[in-house]
């Protein structure tokens, strides 16, 4: 039952079927970087894989809708801090000062941080509960399995 | 470390817990703009305040093209230090996703840099008593969850670590209630809230009435400690419920029904439910008042249980 209410709700919240993504090639290489800075930064904070993989669902989603001129790099990474500091918010127990998400040569304040984080809920239009696929894995393991899955499940499938 | 030790060092732990909690009551709360708005991002006219809370405030405004009524919350994250605060983005995302009759429904989010407007739409009668519950269901700038009678003493100490466990301690506070008429830990404020969760007292001497059996499970539920305290799968299986009379209006019946309501709250909200109740009866002083839910129907019970985390407004109607 549990599993049918997540199908439906990835399908209502997820991307359309025909949408994919298709970004320009300087677009597609900030991408990688910005996952790679997103995952580095999540082994940094101690945050669930499921943070990082929210995040980098937030990050798609936006530019999904909107465009970054450029590819600028530093909004690039605006907003995949944004984006990590947005889901660590659904997701962690303790979340982090904003600060402590500065790293390489990017120094934002708190107040762009906040700018940004509304424009991607204003994007997102607040849908920030989605339904990535590691929420199906504990269902499955235990059908497929029958065995409680295990505390690390999340970072083994990574 | 021996027994003597380790509960000279846990005694110390919850009086340093104390002390800090003691320094979060002292705190002055962030004041909100004094004045009222004249109108809400230039399309809602304001007409006037419903209630105002730890959260900001509650406006009745009106739609200045279509004349629509509504109730707009303005949360305030100016002295944010973390920007857009978590039980803010978890409360909208999930009332975003919800559309179904009995939940009051959010119609909109406007935002500007320093706060959020929520506009709900308006549930007269009933709107007031969401914002009197909402406040009772938060303290000021601790943004405690549970109506404060209810609280498991964990949550009350400020531990940020709970679990499922403050809701099988609110079971147990409603089950008292049930068998005294009277809430079990009614207090005015958090510090006697604690000072009579924490002070020794006889079960067995204040619930003479009840059943051995059913104070036995009265004492698993307000068990202090969370790790000891009983699971609702335990609780389920508890003696008390082998020979379950099937009047519906039993307490017996009752409390079964409310602990196996909590898996579906937890499911709910593993990502952050509050219920909110839809009482029919206006008039009964006893909920109008202090925001306090009598635990005298099955609605009741189960919509003044326990709630972890920000907010869902979920009206069990009749």
């Amino acid at each position: 039952e549990y599993i049918s209410i997540l199908i439906e709700r990835e399908i209502r919240f997820g991307l359309k079927k025909d949408e994919t993504f298709v970004f320009e090639n300087c677009i597609e290489r900030a991408r990688a970087d910005a996952i790679n800075w997103i995952f580095k930064t999540r082994a940094a904070l101690g945050f669930y894989f499921q943070t990082a993989y929210l995040s980098v669902a937030y990050f798609d989603r936006f530019l999904s809708k909107r465009s970054i001129d450029n590819g600028k790099q530093w909004a690039i990474r605006l907003l995949s801090v944004a984006c990590l500091s947005l889901a660590a918010k659904m997701e962690e127990c303790n979340v982090p000062f904003l600060l402590e998400y500065q790293s390489e040569g990017y120094c934002f304040e708190n107040k762009v941080i906040q700018r940004m984080e509304l424009l991607v809920l204003t994007t997102l239009q607040w849908n920030m509960a989605i339904v990535t696929p590691l929420a199906f894995l504990p269902y499955f393991i235990t059908k497929l399995c029958n065995e409680t899955p295990p505390f690390n499940i999340f970072s083994t499938t990574m | 470390m021996t027994e003597e030790n380790a509960d000279a060092q846990s005694s110390l732990n919850l009086f340093t817990q104390l002390v800090q909690c003691k320094n979060l009551f002292g705190h002055a709360h962030a004041t909100l703009p004094s004045n009222r708005p004249d109108n809400i991002e230039g399309i809602y006219e304001v007409m006037g305040i419903l209630g105002e809370g730890s959260f900001g405030r509650v406006y009745r405004c009106k739609h200045i093209r279509t004349g629509e009524i509504v109730a707009i919350k303005q949360i305030d994250f100016r002295y944010d230090q973390n920007a857009v605060p978590s039980s803010l983005i978890r409360e909208v995302s999930l009332l975003r996703e919800l559309n179904h009759d009995n939940i009051v429904r959010l119609l909109n989010v406007l935002s500007t840099e320093t706060y959020v407007s929520l506009v709900f739409e308006l549930l007269d009668q009933d709107l007031g008593r969401y914002i009197s519950r909402n406040n009772g269901v938060r303290d000021p700038w601790i943004r405690k969850p549970a109506t404060r009678y209810y609280r498991a003493p964990e949550i009350l100490l400020d531990s940020s670590q709970y679990s499922t466990g403050v809701d099988l301690w609110s079971v147990g506070c409603i089950f008292g209630e049930m068998v005294t008429g009277e809430p079990i830990f009614g207090t005015k404020n958090s510090f006697d809230e604690l000072d009579a969760i924490f002070s020794p007292t006889d079960l067995s001497y204040i619930f003479a009435d009840l059943e051995p059996q059913g104070l036995h499970l009265l004492k698993m539920l307000l068990c202090l400690d969370p790790k000891r305290r009983v699971s609702v799968e335990g609780a389920l299986k508890h003696a008390y419920f082998n020979d379950l009379p099937d009047h519906p209006r039993s307490r017996r019946y009752r409390l079964i029904l409310l602990l196996k309501s909590l898996p579906v709250h937890n499911h709910l909200r593993t990502k952050g439910f509050i219920l909110k109740a839809n009482f029919q009866d206006h008039n009964d002083p006893a909920t109008s008042s202090n925001g306090r839910v009598p635990a005298d129907s099955l609605e009741n019970v189960i919509s003044c249980t326990p709630n972890s985390l920000p907010v869902l407004y979920l009206a069990c109607s009749k």
